[in-house]
C-alpha cells in the first residue's frame, strides 16, 4: 500500500513537476554530462494479449517522440524481448526480472514502470506519456 | 479480438487512483481483472458450469458462492505463500508462464469426459464426470475446484494485477492478507450475477422444461461443448 500512495502522491505531483522542469533543457545538459545510456525493456512470454501489446507499442512511441535526440545518437535504446528464449534470460535474471516488465534502466539505476502501464496505457495514454516523461527525465538528471 | 469498452475501465482507474483503502482497491482491482477480456473465456465457462443447475435459482447462487470461494483459496494461499517467503519473483514468474498452459488442455479433458467421450477417474473430478450418465449431481464441491483451478490460469493481464499491483499490498504485513479474499469475491461477482440472471431467466421461461427430462442432459452437453470450445480457444492462443 505504501508504493500505491507513493505512486498516488507522485501522479498528484506530476503536473507540477511538468511545469517547472523544462524537460528539452534538462535532456540536453543530461546527455552532455552522462554518457551513460538508457536501455528501456519491455519483457514478456510468447502468449500475449491486447492490453500488453499496447503497453510496449505506447512506451516505444513516447520515449521516442520525447527523446528523438538520445535515439539518433544510440544513447537510448528500446528492446522488446521475450522471456521464455534462453539468452534473454539471462538478462533477465541479472535485472532481477521474473514476469511481465517494462523496465527503464541507466547504469545500476532501474526503475519498473509496469503498473503505471497497465493501469494507464490502455485507458490514459496522456497520462502514461506523462510519466515515463518525468521518469525517464528524472534518470537523465542524475 | 475481444475489445472491451474503454470507459467502463477508465471509470474503475479513475476510482482505483483516489483509493486510499486497502479493501477499496482490492475491490476494483478484482472488478477490473473480471471484466477484462483477458479471463473472460473462463469466465463464460464458469457461468457456464455454475447454471448447471438451471432449474434452481438458489442452487445457482450457492454454487457461483462456492466458486468464489474456490477462487479466494487460491489468490489467498499464493499471497500466503509469498508471505511466508518464497522467492517472489520466481514465483510469479512461473504462474505468469505456465498459468495459462494448463488451462486449454485441462478444460478440453473436462468437456470430453463430460460427453464420455473419454472416462479417466480423478479424484475430485469424478462426480463431475459421471454426472452425465447416473444421473448423479454435480456437488458444491466441484464448484470450489472449479473456482480454485480457474484462479491459477493467470493471463498476462491478471498477472500483473494480482502479483505486481495486489501481492504487494498484501505481504506488507500480516494484517493484508484478507485483501486476496476480497479481490477473489470482486472477481466471482460478476460470474455470479450473470449466472444468476441466466438462471432466472429461464426458470421465468415456464415449467415446461421442469416436463422435460432431456433437458438437463442437454444443458449440460451444452457445457461440456463450451468446455471443449474454450479449451481449444485457450490452446490456440498459448500454443500456436
Amino acid at each position: 500500500m505504501k508504493t500505491f500512495r507513493l505512486f498516488i502522491a507522485l501522479l498528484l505531483c506530476a503536473p507540477v513537476i511538468g511545469c517547472t522542469a523544462q524537460p528539452s533543457a534538462k535532456q540536453e545538459k543530461a546527455s552532455e554530462n552522462n554518457s551513460d545510456k538508457i536501455e528501456a525493456y519491455y519483457f514478456h512470454f510468447t502468449a500475449r494479449c491486447t492490453t500488453c501489446r499496447t503497453i510496449e507499442a505506447r512506451a516505444k512511441e513516447n520515449l521516442e517522440s520525447l527523446y528523438p535526440n538520445q535515439f539518433k545518437q544510440g544513447l537510448m535504446t528500446f528492446q522488446s524481448l521475450n522471456l521464455e528464449e534462453a539468452p534473454n534470460k539471462n538478462l533477465a535474471d541479472k535485472l532481477g526480472v521474473s514476469g511481465q516488465t517494462l523496465l527503464i534502466v541507466k547504469g545500476n539505476e532501474k526503475i519498473n514502470l509496469t503498473n503505471e502501464g497497465f493501469m494507464y496505457a490502455v485507458v490514459k495514454p496522456e497520462k502514461f506519456k506523462e510519466i515515463i516523461n518525468e521518469k525517464v527525465d528524472g534518470l537523465l538528471a542524475r | 479480438m475481444v475489445y472491451w469498452p474503454d470507459n467502463r475501465m477508465e471509470f474503475l482507474t479513475n476510482l482505483l487512483e483516489n483509493s486510499t483503502m486497502p479493501w477499496l482497491t482490492a475491490l476494483l482491482l478484482g472488478l477490473m481483472t473480471a471484466i477484462s477480456p483477458c479471463p473472460l473465456a473462463t469466465n463464460i465457462t464458469a457461468i457456464g458450469f455454475i447454471s448447471k443447475d438451471i432449474e434452481n435459482r438458489n442452487r445457482v447462487f450457492l454454487n457461483g458462492l462456492f466458486y468464489t470461494l474456490g477462487r479466494a483459496i487460491t489468490y489467498t494461499g499464493l499471497a500466503l505463500i509469498i508471505f511466508l517467503g518464497v522467492d517472489q519473483l520466481k514465483f510469479s514468474g512461473f504462474f505468469q508462464q505456465y498459468g495459462e498452459k494448463f488451462i486449454g488442455p485441462l478444460l478440453l479433458i473436462i468437456g470430453l469426459m463430460m460427453l464420455d467421450v473419454i472416462k479417466i477417474k480423478f479424484p475430485g473430478f469424478s462426480r463431475l464426470t459421471s454426472g452425465m450418465q447416473n444421473k448423479q449431481r454435480w456437488t458444491y464441491f466441484d464448484a470450489v475446484l472449479l473456482g480454485l483451478v480457474f484462479a491459477l490460469a493467470f493471463c498476462p493481464y491478471s498477472g500483473v494485477l494480482y502479483f505486481g499491483m495486489l501481492v504487494p499490498m498484501t505481504v506488507t504485513s500480516a494484517s493484508g492478507l484478507y485483501l486476496p479474499l476480497v479481490f477473489a469475491i470482486a472477481t466471482g461477482i460478476p460470474v455470479i450475477i450473470i449466472a444468476w440472471l441466466l438462471a432466472y431467466t429461464v426458470s421465468g421461461v415456464g415449467n415446461v422444461y421442469k416436463k422435460m427430462k432431456t433437458f438437463e442432459l442437454w444443458f449440460r452437453r451444452v457445457i461440456a461443448v463450451l468446455f471443449i470450445a474454450v479449451g481449444i480457444y485457450y490452446i490456440i492462443r498459448v500454443y500456436f
